[in-house]
């Protein structure tokens, strides 16, 4: 809980960097706690964009995202991670079994033993006869339900002061909306209060190539129905697509198979 | 188009580049790569290459770290310690066992010692060796089983005990699913195979794995391999099998290009089979008894020859009511033939406008 008192101290972030701001919008907070900690809040948006080509506009959106958090002069509490999941050993299941039978079954056994004594020679014989008469009606209709509710995080703590956004497949798969609406992401304690002079933290979301979407601006996607048949062309247009995505928005740095679509910055001295 | 879009423009430089690699007469993914100018050291990395194409690429210093390498095909594909495959999806792909069977031998260096022994034995008694050995409870996994199985390939010079391997090597699944299935393939694609070892592990595959749907889609990879018999093959088994309409959009394209009339026959005849056994008539060549080729343009001369044949055929087994009248019944077949004729021209068209529209590259120049 934030105190009031405190609320002064509320520090904005110091820069802002949305190059694609349709695409991802990160927007972040960094407040200090009554406890001397510093809470980082996000609000993170994604959405679609469009790339203008010449013979071609595309629709880029994005199955799956990270936010990267890199912190200096203070450390990320590991325990108040936003979606910090912590699986349980027991996993619970409900099952709900409905079994009706019905059987009709006539049986019919017969046994004869027969024993006779002959002279000094006994004599023993022994029959069983048996006849088994049946018919035997066995049905039997076993309905098995099955339920088990299992909670869909689209956000999740992974490791290196990471998490992952990602759309649920089958469902939502395309992350669009917001993802985080001021939720807490975690806090950080500084290494030392009377000597950490600076705290700095950066807060980064980008995508990897092969989550990001590229369509056509009528929907079809390329390699499949649009313009290009063949599937390696349609890949390699793709990896070309979010390359000069990459140098574009960050032109300083060498693009390695991710874009880096947004980016926070929070410098106390 | 949503007004809130406000997006990028891409550089004249940039779209030059993309109009390149589409509008390039290759697919060959290495070429495109070179096309594009994408690095291969960075430029692959997390990215979507699943269901590529690799034929007749040199993957050398390829780094796919975190990349999506699922279901990727290729024959003729060479890699090396300098491919780069850390953290990348691989299942279903041709680089699914090797990968695993780099990091076992590394992890087991001893286990050419046994192969020794096998190698000096007579065949009866190898089959005997790798049969008991290849059932032993020991293997860590189905990779260890299955390198050993490729060194005892290796290291047997027999055609039949190599062919046995194949087989024994199913019991790989036992300890991991698929995995024998995986092994296959990648025994399928390996750049220096012999034409014989191709056709032995081919039919391994047909054997155990002919009604599997991944299978025919990893099949697809080989329609381009340079050996005829053995196209013929990969298109019989995957045109025959039940999944084959999950793959028409490929192999579409590829028969397209297809050099080998035997193919192109063998393709349109399996295509036709989706219409009717009927009309499949429609396609077959007069006084051939073969499938028509589809490179040969269909004009109204070839659709005329091909319904004349087809109703002289029917025309045979037809009885005319005998009314004593010779002219009469000439008259009557003769009025019963053009109606047929008009009947089987506007079926036979109807079959090849719908093989077209299906995909098949005809050539229609008729009416």
């Amino acid at each position: 809980m934030l105190n009031y008192k405190y609320l002064w101290k509320l520090l904005e972030f110091v820069v802002r960097d949305n190059p694609l701001p349709e695409l991802s919008e990160l927007t972040t907070t960094f407040t200090e706690t009554e406890d001397d900690q510093v809470s980082l809040t996000a609000y993170q948006l994604f959405g679609e964009t469009e790339l203008t080509c010449e013979f071609q506009n595309y629709i880029l959106s994005l199955n799956r995202a990270y936010l990267s958090v890199t912190a200096e002069g203070m450390k990320m509490i590991t325990e108040t991670r936003f979606n910090y999941l912590v699986r349980s050993p027991v996993s619970e299941q409900s099952h709900k079994v409905e079994r009706s039978i019905s059987s009709a079954a006539e049986s019919a056994v017969g046994l004869d033993a027969n024993v006779s004594t002959t002279n000094s020679k006994p004599k023993i014989g022994a029959g069983v006869f048996g006849s088994k008469k049946n018919t035997n009606k066995d049905s039997s209709i076993v309905a098995v339900e099955t339920k088990e509710s299992a909670q869909f995080k689209r956000v999740v703590a992974r490791g290196d002061s990471t998490w992952e956004i990602r759309g649920m497949v089958g469902v939502d798969p395309i992350l669009d909306g917001a993802y985080l609406a001021g939720e807490e992401l975690a806090r950080f304690e500084r290494y030392s209060m009377n000597h950490a002079n600076r705290t700095y933290a950066q807060v980064t979301t980008f995508a990897k190539q092969r989550d990001i979407n590229v369509n056509t601006l009528d929907g079809k996607k390329l390699g499949r129905l649009g313009p290009q048949k063949n599937r390696t062309k349609s890949r390699i247009h793709d990896i070309l697509i979010a390359k000069f995505i990459h140098t574009e928005v960050n032109p300083q740095l060498k693009y390695a198979g991710h874009v880096q679509l947004s980016m926070t910055e929070y410098e106390n001295e | 188009m949503s007004s809130y879009l406000a997006g990028i423009e891409l550089t004249k430089e940039e779209q030059d580049t993309i109009a390149s690699v589409s509008n390039a007469d290759t697919d060959n993914f290495q070429q495109l790569a070179i096309l594009a100018g994408l690095d291969k050291t960075t430029d692959f990395k997390h990215s979507n290459l699943a269901g590529v194409d690799f034929s007749n690429s040199d993957l050398s210093g390829f780094d796919f770290t975190g990349a999506d390498l699922r279901g990727a095909i290729g024959s003729n594909v060479k890699w090396d310690n300098a491919t780069c495959f850390v953290n990348a999806d691989i299942d279903a792909s041709i680089f699914a066992h090797e990968v695993k069977t780099r990091a076992l031998f590394k992890k087991f260096p001893d286990l050419d010692r046994q192969l020794q022994l096998v190698k000096r034995m007579y065949w009866t008694s190898q089959i005997d060796w790798i049969s008991n050995e290849l059932d032993k409870k020991n293997y860590r996994g189905s990779d260890e089983l299955l390198s050993m199985a490729t060194r005892l390939l290796e290291t047997v010079e027999d055609d039949y005990v190599k062919e046995n391997i194949y087989f024994f090597t199913a019991k790989a699944n036992r300890l991991e699913g698929n995995s024998h299935r995986n092994y296959l393939f990648d025994q399928l694609r390996k750049t220096e195979i012999r034409a014989k070892d191709f056709m032995m592990i081919f039919r391994s595959v047909l054997s155990f794995y002919s009604r599997d749907k991944t299978t025919i889609s990893l099949l697809t990879g080989l329609l381009k391999h340079p050996d005829v018999k053995t196209r013929l093959s990969v298109y019989k088994a995957i045109l025959g099998s039940p999944f084959a309409r999950d793959h028409y959009e490929r192999v579409d394209t590829l028969v397209a290009d297809e050099p080998d009339v035997s193919i192109r026959r063998y393709y349109l005849d399996m295509r036709s089979r989706l219409l009717s056994a009927n009309l499949r008539r429609a396609l077959r060549y007069p006084e051939k008894s073969t499938i028509i080729d589809f490179n040969v343009p269909i004009t109204d001369g070839v659709i005329e020859s091909i319904t004349r044949d087809w109703v002289d055929e029917l025309a045979a087994n037809w009885t005319i009511p005998r009314k004593g009248d010779l002219g009469y019944e000439l008259w009557r077949l003769d009025e019963r033939k053009k109606e047929q004729l008009e009947h089987r021209t506007r079926l036979a068209k109807e079959v090849f406008s719908g093989l077209y529209s299906e995909g098949v590259p005809f050539q229609l120049q008729f009416n």
